[in-house]
């Protein structure tokens, strides 16, 4: 999904960047906001911002014979709601871009639109579509997970195609060619993300329990009936 | 329904081994698949990011701009796996300090009787006591 340097037009660069923007800002005044209020839960904070990190580092192959990035942007989603994802996100870009030449300067806006803002929020609806219809709490981390890393490269598509539509068959020409590139590829490490992110979840369930009642997350069963025994336990922890 | 909808608070050992092993199937799947489709050919498992610049570029894109520091092919794997170590350690560095919190309420709770917490505790306690054994006990009263 990583756009390359200066393969965006400057106009489009400029766009892009205008529309991250207010996501950017309004994640990073969520984050403060978050760890002022709910000190206890700055662990499964990083531990969401890390999981972007990691697993964004990670070329894997995929069935058609290319590889790709996982983004791992789903953790958070669902931990922290999308806004924070956006600011995470864009630390994660930006090292890449700086770094790694993956990516870049210019087309940091773009890409911080499709990996940090678009694929967290679809990802998320998602996951609170499954909820909403009473699909089970694994499946709803599964698709938010699968979804939000597929969603950004479906969104990457996209620009590309607005930006250097076919000659013949316009932007849908050139959406379906871009799509072509990225979206069969990554549909193998979309799965594997989503297994992963259930993975992880179990683990949080068990160790985490009470900052997850406490961020509103009702993934334990009964967790909502416990609710205000689990803030105590939450208190407790904070001051440990 | 009601087996999937445990899926993730199942303790059960063979949960979390499974959904290990589907990553790990996936994982070779498209390993296998991928080699096969790419012909075992040098260019195998090219970078779809790569591939997306060059369609891009075919369709008339000029890079205006160059990448301010571009790191040799070597060092660029480390700068990767630099980043994913970094990564995980916070990850686990993470994981591991809240199961030891987890670990350390629930020992001070059955220490420290009088607490909200030990009552959570208890409680917790007790509901496994009740789901391992079938059958009633009054040994405890």
């Amino acid at each position: 999904m990583h756009i390359a340097e200066g393969v965006l037009p400057p106009v489009q660069c400029a766009i892009w960047y205008a529309a991250a923007a207010p996501f950017v800002v309004h994640g990073a005044y969520r984050i403060v906001k978050e760890v002022r209020e709910r000190p206890e839960n700055k662990l499964l904070l990083a531990t969401a911002g890390a999981c972007t990190f990691l697993l964004s580092s990670i070329k894997l192959p995929s069935v058609t014979g290319s590889s790709s990035h996982p983004t791992g942007t789903g953790v958070g989603a669902i931990l922290f709601k999308p806004p924070v994802m956006a600011f995470m996100g864009l630390i994660v870009l930006i090292f890449q871009a700086l770094l790694l030449a993956h990516g870049g300067i210019t087309t940091l806006g773009a890409n911080t639109f499709s990996m940090a803002i678009a694929g967290p929020w679809i990802g998320y609806w998602v996951y609170l579509l499954t909820k909403k219809l009473h699909g089970p709490n694994a499946l709803a981390i599964f698709l938010c997970m699968a979804l939000s890393d597929l969603a950004t490269y479906c969104v990457t598509s996209l620009q590309l195609a607005f930006a250097f539509p076919d000659a013949s068959s316009g932007v849908l020409g050139a959406a379906a060619k871009f799509l072509g590139v990225f979206a069969v590829s990554q549909i193998p490490l979309a799965i594997m993300e989503g297994f992963l992110g259930i993975l992880l979840f179990r683990f949080l369930v068990k160790v985490a329990a009470p900052q997850l009642a406490g961020l509103g997350l009702d993934l334990v069963p009964g967790g909502r009936a416990a609710d205000p025994a689990s803030d105590a336990t939450a208190k407790e922890g904070s001051h440990a | 329904m009601p087996e999937t909808s445990s899926t993730l608070t199942s303790q059960k050992k063979w949960v979390s081994w499974a959904l290990l092993g589907a990553v790990v199937l996936v994982f070779l799947i498209s390993l296998v698949v991928g080699n096969q489709m790419a012909g075992g050919s040098e260019e195998a498992f090219g970078g779809t990011d790569d591939a997306a610049t060059e369609a891009a570029e075919e369709a008339g894109a000029e890079p205006w701009f160059e990448p301010l520091f571009e790191p040799a092919g070597e060092v660029e794997s480390g700068l990767f796996a630099i980043q994913a170590a970094i990564g995980s350690g916070i990850i686990f560095f993470c994981l591991g300090r809240m199961s030891g919190r987890h670990a350390a309420a629930r020992r001070d709770a059955s220490e420290d009787g009088s607490t909200e917490a030990a009552r959570v505790a208890d409680a917790e306690t007790a509901g496994a006591q009740a789901l391992d054994r079938t059958a009633p006990t009054e040994s405890d009263a």
